[in-house]
């Protein structure tokens, strides 16, 4: 190969890269009406001990200070906000955070469930992303699965000693992750392949899926980084408040 | 585009045809919808919501049909690359396109929900299944602060837009992690001064809100028996 057309190709091949950022929007809310009424309730009725935890949670910690009912109220719009917005992205074109590790990270799971079911349901309402009918299987992927395993590899990475930063971007960028790849075994769930079943369909979903998310966790890893470089040097006396100053 | 996206909706629900009629019989009828759409699984069925959600938009809430397409768009966009998607995992055309107009159908439904009936008006019948209050006045609160953040995030966006700081790709990464860092301090900021309004206008604990009475007329019944009647209709004789 000649440098001009290595070069060529290599356009390309960034170009190709680049588009398969593109079309993904909000591909990991599954929309209204996508899974057949059983899997609805069951992954509603599977959602509610973590949401019911959640709740008892606020509860207790209101009956102690009522004034966080705003700051909480407050945190909730602020994972909205943060997941509508458009990420900067090479092609221009319209992605988002998902905001899991973000929310882990700063207010803890049990919070980030109750204050994401919220979130989804303005999201469906307001945005049209996702549904009613889905909303406890998106419930269960994104602001159960997702931020509970960005919360532990979080807590891990700083038991072992890991820097703060790389523990943040790992466990931002493995929640998102983790959250597609729950997504796409919903959706194997609900739709087995012919041959394969569950299996097969679950690793064509991944494989489908896989070109739009793994770029977009390196980013919503970095992403989170560089807002908390922002928050400590910002708002060190606001995070204590929250109770997770010191862990920052 | 979201930003924009957002007002859109809520200005279309205060404007709406529909806004003298009781809420939760606007919630029910549109939870009927859903739930049939997604029980009778028949593609005549969601084909017959499609059209007939797109009409009742129009004709009932006053929705111009170039605008309810435009908003149809966004989710359809979804849909399609979804339906793909299962093209590939399951590999039978036939489902995927029924899956595909079954989401749509739903969309639709759901669209006419959130055309017709007020963010208050479907708590207060999430209030009438009881859910929790505290539950409720998050949710509330929440609906709220997200009008205050999004306000607040525009204005910085403009500022940090105007002083360079999305040049290149390497500086927007920048900007939008110091933006966002900002808007959580401006957002604690404001909580704290939002329970400061709240109590010093008597809060001790309990939100209450003011219920406007809606009658449901005979007629809006009459209409949604008819509605699903109709429904079981078509999937009795279209299959």
């Amino acid at each position: 190969m000649k440098k001009r057309e290595r070069k060529i190709v290599l356009t390309a091949a960034v170009m190709a890269v680049m588009f398969g950022i593109s079309p993904r929007v909000n591909a990991m809310h599954i929309m209204e009406g996508y899974l057949p009424a059983t899997h609805c309730i069951a992954w509603g009725i599977l959602s509610v001990p973590f949401l019911l935890a959640g709740f008892f949670s606020i509860k207790r910690r209101l009956q102690t200070d009522r004034r966080s009912i705003t700051l909480l109220a407050m945190a909730g719009a602020y994972i909205f906000v943060i997941s509508s917005l458009k990420i900067p992205s090479v092609t221009g074109s319209c992605s988002h955070m998902t905001g899991t590790g973000l929310g882990a990270v700063l207010f803890g799971p049990a919070v980030v469930s109750v204050l994401g079911i919220i979130v989804l349901i303005f999201q469906a309402i307001l945005l049209a992303h996702g549904g009613l009918t889905t909303l406890g299987a998106n419930t269960f992927s994104m602001t159960i699965a997702g931020p509970v395993l960005a919360w532990a590899i979080y807590r891990l990475g700083r038991k072992f000693g890991i820097s703060k930063r790389i523990s943040v971007f790992l466990s931002a960028a493995l929640g998102d992750l983790f959250t597609y790849c729950m997504t796409s075994c919903q959706l194997a769930l609900a739709f087995p392949s012919r041959e394969g079943g569950v299996a097969l369909s679950a690793l064509k979903f991944l494989g489908v899926f896989a070109p739009t998310q793994l770029p977009l966790a390196v980013i919503e890893g970095v992403l989170t980084v560089i807002i908390l470089i922002g928050l400590e040097t910002y708002a060190q006396p606001e995070l204590s408040t929250l109770g997770r100053g010191e862990n920052l | 585009m979201h930003r924009e996206h957002t007002i859109y909706m809520e200005r279309y629900v205060y404007a709406s045809g529909m806004r003298q009629v009781n809420g939760d019989l606007k919630t029910g009828f549109c939870l009927i919808v859903l739930i049939l759409d997604l029980a009778l699984d028949s593609p005549a069925v969601s084909a017959f919501i499609v059209g007939t959600m797109f009409a009742m938009a129009v004709g009932l809430c006053g929705v111009k049909p170039k605008d309810y397409i435009r908003m149809m768009g966004i989710p359809a966009v979804f849909i399609i690359f979804s339906g793909i998607a299962l093209l590939f995992a399951s590999q039978d055309g036939r489902r995927a396109a029924e899956v595909t107009l079954r989401a749509l159908g739903a969309v639709s439904a759901f669209y006419f929900l959130i055309l017709s009936t007020t963010v208050s008006e479907l708590l207060m019948t999430l209030q009438k299944c009881h859910m929790p209050r505290l539950f409720l006045e998050l949710t509330y609160l929440i609906y709220r602060f997200i009008f205050v953040l999004t306000d607040v995030w525009n204005r910085i966006d403009i500022a940090a837009g105007a002083r360079l700081g999305y040049v290149d790709y390497r500086t927007s990464l920048r900007t939008f992690g110091a933006v966002a860092g900002n808007l959580f301090v401006l957002s604690m900021k404001r909580a704290d001064a939002c329970y400061d309004a709240m109590v010093s206008r008597c809060y001790t604990g309990e939100l209450r809100f003011l219920e406007e009475e809606k009658k449901c007329r005979p007629r809006e019944w009459a209409g949604i028996l008819l509605y699903v009647g109709s429904l079981i209709l078509v999937r009795r004789f279209l299959g």
